[in-house]
């Protein structure tokens, strides 16, 4: 409905122009529509003021105040004015009244039934409410308990952590601990190694042996031989051995052996002029166990037999 | 933590007349109001009101004292009779002293309910007057058709309000255009009709409710402007 025309229908309400159930429609639009309401109620206040500004003000009597409140009936006069009037005018109807009245008071009675059966169950539901309030604080309790032990769990873990750092700590001092006494051990195995080496270089001198070879005419002449009894060889070094003439003479190594009463012939043997030489050399026959050495001067090439003098000769040491 | 009622209205009485027997004294349910006028207005409509239930007379003296005089001189507007309108401000004051419990809600409504219910029991009396004998209590019609154009005349609502409104409000009439200050007139203090309106006037209906309406609106255009309190 457009402004104006709720405008006009809110006027002709204001001024009792409506049919009864108009009247009524309009008042229950009134209740729920705010903005009729509203409407309506800004109407009233400006007719109200326009007849009221157009009003002079006029004195009652002074009697008309206590008339006023004189004329006003007493609750009890009411129910027996009531009571009163129903009997002397609705004579014949006292009985259709009375059961109308007990039905009021049946309805009433139901009524306020009804309002204590409000009242408890208001009360039931504040009830309700308190216990449910009750059951959430009690499930809030745990709830704050169960994060303080796990509060206490997470603070007892990380103890635990603090001490396994502390160990992991000392275990890497006790690894540094280790790396050391393992270089120490190293260090050890390596001079054990040496040792080992050198017991094993000790024992290789189990099977050499070694004659020094000597000059009963000469004390210049001399020489060694380094001889290796399970190889059967050996090595013959020689020091400022007699000059020889090498068109016609020349040097010859013997093995005197225990079980041969014959020298063996170790082969010849050749010296540089300051006298010195070298020889590996193999003798030509079986060696059991070497009793000596000795290197003569035969003729050029050699004999099967010692047959110059001897220079220079040694027995193996043990 | 609050716990709060559940939200339930309370029960309706629905039979006042048995109310003595199952009242039991729990609190009146106030619902909180904004007053038109003014919050003390309401609060002491409220007071009265509460004693009016209570059948208390003081407080039939108290509303007889704040809106008696306004309400006689309605009815004296109305029916131009000094006996009628005193007999019709009875009336009014008896049908509040009935129904005053409806208002317990909406105090600041006591006024505009005194008002319609004023107006409504004037015309009724106006109406089953069909030959009205000129008795001493008679206003003349002059006077009783008196439009209040001096300022120095006392108005009902000067009573009602302070008085620069009440000097804004009848400014503002004043300068209404003759034909709604008169609809209004008609419409209001003589019980016609809109349609009777229109009749006597000679004009279509249509005229008459535009000329009511305007006015009702510019009225509040006019209070509501710059200068309005």
């Amino acid at each position: 409905m457009q402004r104006d025309a709720l405008e006009e229908l809110a006027i002709a309400y204001l001024l009792d122009e409506l049919a009864e159930s108009e009247r009524r429609a309009f008042e229950k639009r009134i209740a729920a529509e705010p903005e009729t309401a509203q409407l309506v109620a800004e109407l009233e206040e400006s007719l109200g003021e326009i007849a009221l500004a157009a009003t002079p003000l006029e004195e009652p009597s002074a009697g008309l105040r206590e008339r006023v409140v004189a004329s006003l009936p007493s609750p009890s006069e009411s129910s027996a004015a009531t009571r009163s009037r129903s009997s002397v005018v609705f004579g014949p109807w006292i009985a259709i009244v009375g059961w109308a009245a007990a039905a009021c008071f049946t309805v009433a009675w139901i009524n306020e039934r009804r309002d204590l059966q409000h009242w408890r169950q208001a009360a039931q539901t504040q009830s309700e409410l308190i216990e449910e309030r009750s059951s959430r604080i009690e499930q809030l309790t745990e709830e704050q308990t169960e994060l303080e032990r796990s509060l206490a769990a997470l603070e007892a873990d990380n103890a635990l952590k603090d001490s396994q750092l502390a160990t992991l700590s000392q275990i890497e001092d006790r690894l540094d601990q280790v790396a050391q006494n393992l270089q120490a051990v190293g260090a050890e195995r390596d001079a054990l190694k040496t040792t080992v080496a050198t017991l094993r270089e000790e024992r290789a001198l189990d099977k050499v042996r070694i004659a020094t070879l000597s000059s009963e005419l000469n004390q210049q002449n001399f020489g060694y031989v380094v001889w290796d009894t399970q190889a059967d060889e050996g090595v013959a070094r020689v020091y400022n051995m007699p000059e020889i003439d090498p068109d016609t003479q020349s040097y010859q190594l013997w093995v005197i052996t225990e079980e041969s009463p014959a020298p063996i012939s170790a082969g010849l043997f050749t010296v540089d002029p300051s006298g010195q030489g070298e020889s590996r050399f193999r003798p030509e026959g079986p060696v059991e166990a070497v009793k000596a050495f000795a290197i003569s001067r035969e003729k050029k090439g050699g004999s099967t037999a010692p047959e110059g003098p001897i220079i220079i000769s040694g027995q193996p040491t043990i | 933590m609050v716990l709060s009622l559940p939200a339930q209205s309370s029960p309706e009485f629905r039979y006042p007349a048995f109310r003595s027997l199952t009242h039991v004294g729990r609190p009146e349910r106030i619902k909180p109001s904004i007053p038109r006028m003014d919050d003390t207005d309401a609060q002491l409509n409220l007071i009265a009101l509460r004693g009016l239930t209570a059948g208390d007379r003081a407080a039939a003296r108290t509303v007889y004292d704040r809106y008696g005089r306004i309400i006689f001189s309605v009815e004296l507007k109305i029916l131009r009779n000094r006996e009628e309108a005193e007999e019709a401000t009875q009336d009014v004051f008896l049908a509040l002293w009935k129904n005053a419990r409806q208002l317990l809600d909406t105090p600041e409504k006591l006024l505009p309910w005194l008002l319609r219910t004023a107006r409504h029991r004037g015309i009724d009396r106006l109406r089953r007057q069909r030959s009205r004998i000129a008795t001493p209590d008679s206003v003349s019609e002059d006077q009783a058709n008196r439009v209040v154009e001096d300022t120095d005349d006392e108005t009902a609502l000067d009573s009602l309000v302070d008085s620069e409104r009440a000097t804004l409000v009848q400014s503002a009439v004043a300068r209404l255009p003759e034909e709604q200050r008169q609809a209004i007139d008609l419409a209001y203090f003589k019980g016609m009709t809109q349609s009777e309106i229109a009749d006597q006037q000679h004009q279509p209906l249509g005229t008459v409710k535009s000329r009511i309406r305007y006015a009702l609106t510019r009225l509040r255009q006019e209070l509501e402007g710059p200068h309005a309190t």
